[in-house]
């Protein structure tokens, strides 16, 4: 073996200089033969003997030469670059073939190798931690509502990671995901996100700072300094990257911190977080008291060898124990463990939705590809007489398949080349117009793995789209095109290029009929009626300082003057606080809620609820009608009885074919310490919290229950800026200390959830068109040959009295046999593959009829049109002029 | 033989590498010179031998071969290898 390479590499060396040491072995020669020959000159020879003894002794030139030659090469290289070299000849003088395939197919390149680079930086690329996969994300859910969780306390987990057997250690952090607080650093306040940890997280995790340490578990001590960690992007963004930001002070909503660490990039969770502050940092005397700090999902890495399933039962098991042991928290019954690994929670859902994108853009550049060896068939079939020569002068059908193949490989090569550029370029755009959502964007990149997946996509396409070229010009009849018969030029191939476009037109199929479904979701998710009208509705932010307004009275006392200064000002007709963002899927849970006359078994099948804390202005406000009883008034405060809106779903829920107003229900279980809420109120049904699913909804008033009023909405007519410098002066005057930084219309509130889902149809509508696109091409060029094949015969039956009608329909048919043949097949895996859509459509099945019938409908229309030019030429035909050109 | 040749007589040229085989093998091998220089390109491709050019004793110009550390390991082997089959070969014949 090693020889052997050494063989190949002085034969590669000697080769590279072939042409020299060809010279110097002719040099050489004459001088050994001229030296000979002088020999026997001195011997008495004439010049002219000598020389020819000299010849004679010294042997054939011409066969040592050629040995010698011989021994300095490596065939199959020689020839690959005999080939290529011959290819790259062709394809220049065939400038609009070249330029047409190149292009497609360094599109569809482009295309996989951009979704490859997400993949890999989303899904494939190890994240920033130790052996991420002994690392568990663990917390409570609700059997009977997916939405309903219960958190663990900071003391609970403690107790679990020293009790479990299988982690090795555990950590806390808040399940609430990120929560915007303001930080001022000196002069200037800005927002930004919070992630709220226990002082083990970056241990468990296996997360080393990238400057200053992380925390530590005496960070989370009572009584400890307040520090902060600060993520990569925020260091960079708000710091402009300075190593001196360890020590800075902030404040973080009024608290002082210090910085102590900047984490590397791509360490995203809570996603999305940008300054970590151990939950002990929170202080205990806000709206939510302890509750605040003991919001956590446990986070753990387990022992080697331990697997998720065994950690989800011990766990279990731990919780039963735990709870009968300390019966602390009645709620928490009913509530079971779930476990899941961290990756697959810091991935999310994108998966799916990336893997799908990714097989849609394959999916094009397999179509694109087949267009390639459509093409590369047809020039194969033109070059029938060409290649038929070679043959005859003695080229193995193997050299001749190689040559057809050098062309498809120069070609991918071509387009590998300009898809690299183009992905090279589009990547960095297409992060920047990605909607928010998308985890880990910051470890997305062109890297090693990337570029190798991007020449291994580059071999695959020229094998593609050479290897039926490349076989066709293999088999088949290579002499009876020396003979001018052009029967048999009609060969072996057309059948080749008809199995390719049946192929493009089943795939095409597929892209469009997921693109349309997609498409159809985002129509869908855009049609939605949110029970509310939130056109002209704007939020304004609002930040009180916490200490100054810890006290309920205080809170309820400031916003009574917000409304009435707000309120005065014209084009404002309403304004109403609350305490979280709409269409953000986040807000307060009530897991468990009881309806008087409800045993616990029968309160367990109960919605758990959304929870909305609300002024009497609310439903006003908003424009969301109350259809029963009554809106909440002034007269609903501390001190009278407790009452409580329910939306309609909960009202036929709890109380089936009854009048709900007069009721009465309870937070938690029958037993449990809540006070009985009457319902004065049925509201309908609105999409507040969670865009795509309405939530039964409890609705309780402020004034009994809590208001943070971290914004305002604002029912205005007046324009954004105005409005923001209103609210900010009103305010103002009130109390300087609160901030107004920002103000947003409701649609763009809208935006973030339909965003992710509206990108996607976008990108597959674009890879959908591109199918569409291609394989019309593919279609069009299989029925021009299919004519030009067929001009003798269609010419003799327009002689002997065939009408162009019959001729059209004839063509018409062949396209329609094709384009059916293949929107079959299509619409077969189209139901085959779109099930793997499911989770990421909205209001419309996988196996929607209309849109995969629409699809192969839509490809039967683009055959018809493709065949029409080459159908319009048949009919034209003429017999005299096809017979003369023969 | 060639390896042998370069290396008892060092350096060397084709032409009088075939000068010294023609001599020392005294008229009983009588190859086509040529041979010689398929002989020394396959050498060079082993790389028991380099070349450089030099000029020659007649004053032309010629490449000059050498033999290289590998050769000479090489040599020392096949004449060790060729010194056993002489020794068997020696003894077959003492034996009959």
């Amino acid at each position: 073996m090693l020889t052997r390479f050494r063989t190949i590499a002085s034969r590669a060396r000697f080769m590279i200089e072939r042409r020299r040491l060809d010279k110097d072995m002719r040099q050489e020669i004459d001088a050994h033969i001229e030296s000979l020959a002088e020999g026997y000159r001195r011997q008495g020879m004439s010049a002219d003997e000598a020389y020819l003894a000299a010849r004679r002794q010294f042997g054939n030139i011409a066969l040592l030469r050629q040995d010698i030659r011989e021994m300095n090469r490596i065939p199959w290289i020689e020839h690959t670059i005999q080939d290529v070299r011959y290819a790259v000849r062709l394809l220049w003088r065939a400038k609009a073939f070249t330029t047409a395939a190149v292009s497609t197919l360094a599109l569809g390149i482009a295309g996989t190798t951009v979704m490859f680079a997400l993949i890999q930086g989303v899904l494939l690329r190890p994240l920033p931690v130790q052996e991420q996969d002994r690392l568990i994300l663990s917390w409570r859910e609700a059997p009977t509502a997916g939405s309903a969780f219960y958190p663990f306390g900071d003391i609970e987990f403690e107790a679990v990671a020293r009790e479990s057997q299988l982690l090795e250690s555990a950590a806390g952090v808040t399940r609430n995901g990120v929560w915007r607080a303001v930080v001022s650093d000196g002069g200037t306040s800005s927002y930004a996100s919070v992630g709220l940890i226990t002082g083990g997280f970056f241990e468990v995790l296996g997360a080393q700072a990238l400057l200053g340490r992380r925390f530590t578990l005496g960070d989370d001590r009572e009584g400890a300094e307040p520090v902060a960690v600060i993520s990569h992007g925020y260091w960079r963004r708000h710091f402009g990257g300075v190593p001196d930001v360890i020590g800075r002070r902030i404040t973080v909503n009024e608290q002082p911190s210090v910085i102590v660490g900047v984490m590397p990039s791509d360490l995203d969770y809570p996603r999305g977080v940008e300054i970590w502050r151990t939950t002990r940092s929170i202080p205990t005397d806000g709206a939510f008291g302890i509750a605040a700090q003991r919001e956590v999902n446990l986070i753990a890495r387990l022992r080697p060898g331990a697997t998720v399933e065994q950690a989800s039962s011990e766990l279990a098991a731990l919780d039963q124990r735990l709870a009968t042991s300390a019966p602390t928290d009645s709620l928490r019954r009913g509530f079971n463990i779930v476990v899941h690994p961290f990756a697959e929670v810091v991935i999310g859902d994108v998966r799916r939705t990336m893997i799908a994108l990714f097989v849609a853009v394959a999916l094009v550049l397999l179509i694109a590809s087949a267009n390639v060896a459509n093409l590369l068939l047809m020039r194969g079939e033109s070059r029938r007489g060409e290649l038929a020569l070679r043959a005859a002068l003695g080229a193995g059908r193997g050299r001749i398949a190689g040559q057809v193949f050098a062309e498809s490989l120069v070609l991918s090569v071509i387009a590998g080349i300009a898809g690299f550029l183009l992905a090279w370029v589009a990547l960095p755009v297409l992060i920047t117009i990605v909607p928010d959502g998308l985890p880990r964007i910051e470890s997305i990149r062109i890297d090693a793995t990337v570029a190798v997946f991007f020449v291994a996509v580059i071999f695959v396409t020229a094998l593609l789209a050479g290897i039926a070229p490349g076989l066709f010009s293999m088999r088949g009849d290579l002499v009876s095109p020396l003979r001018g018969s052009s029967a048999a030029i009609a060969g072996t191939s057309t059948r080749g290029r008809r199995l390719l476009v049946v192929g493009q037109v089943a795939l095409a199929v597929m892209v469009l009929a997921a693109a349309g479904l997609l498409i159809r979701s985002v129509l869908n998710l855009q049609a939605i009626d949110l029970g509310l009208a939130a056109e002209r509705l704007v939020l304004v932010d609002l930040h009180l300082p916490s200490a100054a307004y810890a006290e309920r009275e205080r809170r309820a006392q400031f916003l009574d003057q917000v409304f009435t200064q707000l309120e005065a000002v014209p084009g404002i007709s309403a304004v109403t606080p609350v305490n979280v963002a709409p269409f953000t899927d986040r807000g307060w849970d009530v897991p468990r809620v009881t309806a008087e006359g409800q045993s616990n078994d029968q309160a367990a099948s109960n919605p758990s609820l959304n929870l909305e804390s609300i002024h009497p202005n609310y439903f006003s406000t908003i424009e969301a009608p109350i259809v029963r009883g009554r809106p909440f008034s002034a007269a609903d405060r501390q001190g009278t009885v407790e009452v409580a809106i329910v939306s309609e779903d909960v009202a036929s829920r709890l109380w089936p074919g009854q009048n709900p107003i007069g009721k009465r229900l309870k937070m938690g279980r029958v037993e449990g310490s809540g006070r009985w809420l009457e319902v004065v109120g049925v509201a309908a049904t609105t999409r507040y919290r969670t865009v795509t699913t309405p939530r039964p909804t409890l609705y309780l008033p402020a004034a009994q229950f809590q208001m943070t009023a971290t914004m305002l909405i604002v029912r205005s007519t007046a324009s954004l800026e105005l409005l923001m410098s209103v609210a900010r002066e009103g305010i103002r005057a009130i109390d300087p200390n609160v901030m107004v930084l920002s103000a947003a219309p409701f649609a763009d509130y809208l935006d973030r959830p339909l965003g992710r889902p509206r990108f996607n149809a976008f990108l597959i509508g674009v890879f959908g068109i591109a199918a569409l696109l291609l394989s019309t091409l593919g279609l069009y060029a299989v029925m021009a040959a299919h004519v030009r094949q067929r001009d003798r015969e269609i010419a003799v039956r327009l002689a002997l009295g065939a009408s162009g009608a019959n001729v059209r329909g004839l063509v018409l048919m062949e396209a329609g046999r094709l384009a059916g043949l293949g929107a079959l097949l299509g619409v077969a895996g189209a139901i085959a593959g779109t099930r793997f859509l499911r989770g990421l459509l909205f209001e419309v099945q996988p196996m929607d009829p209309v849109m995969i019938g629409g699809a192969a409908v839509l490809l039967i229309a683009a055959a018809a049109l493709a065949a029409y030019a080459p159908m319009r030429r048949a009919a034209r035909g003429d017999l005299v002029s096809v017979l003369r050109s023969q | 033989m060639v390896l042998q040749t370069l290396d008892a007589m060092g350096p060397q040229h084709g032409y009088g590498i075939a000068r010294r085989i023609e001599q020392m093998s005294e008229d009983i091998l009588r190859l086509n010179e040529g041979t010689v220089y398929a002989a020394l390109m396959r050498l060079q491709h082993q790389r028991w031998i380099s070349s450089s050019w030099g000029t020659s004793e007649s004053n032309r110009k010629a490449k000059f071969y050498a033999i290289t550390a590998t050769g000479k390991r090489q040599l020392a082997r096949e004449v060790e290898a060729w010194d056993q089959l002489a020794g068997l070969v020696a003894r077959l014949r003492g034996a009959d």
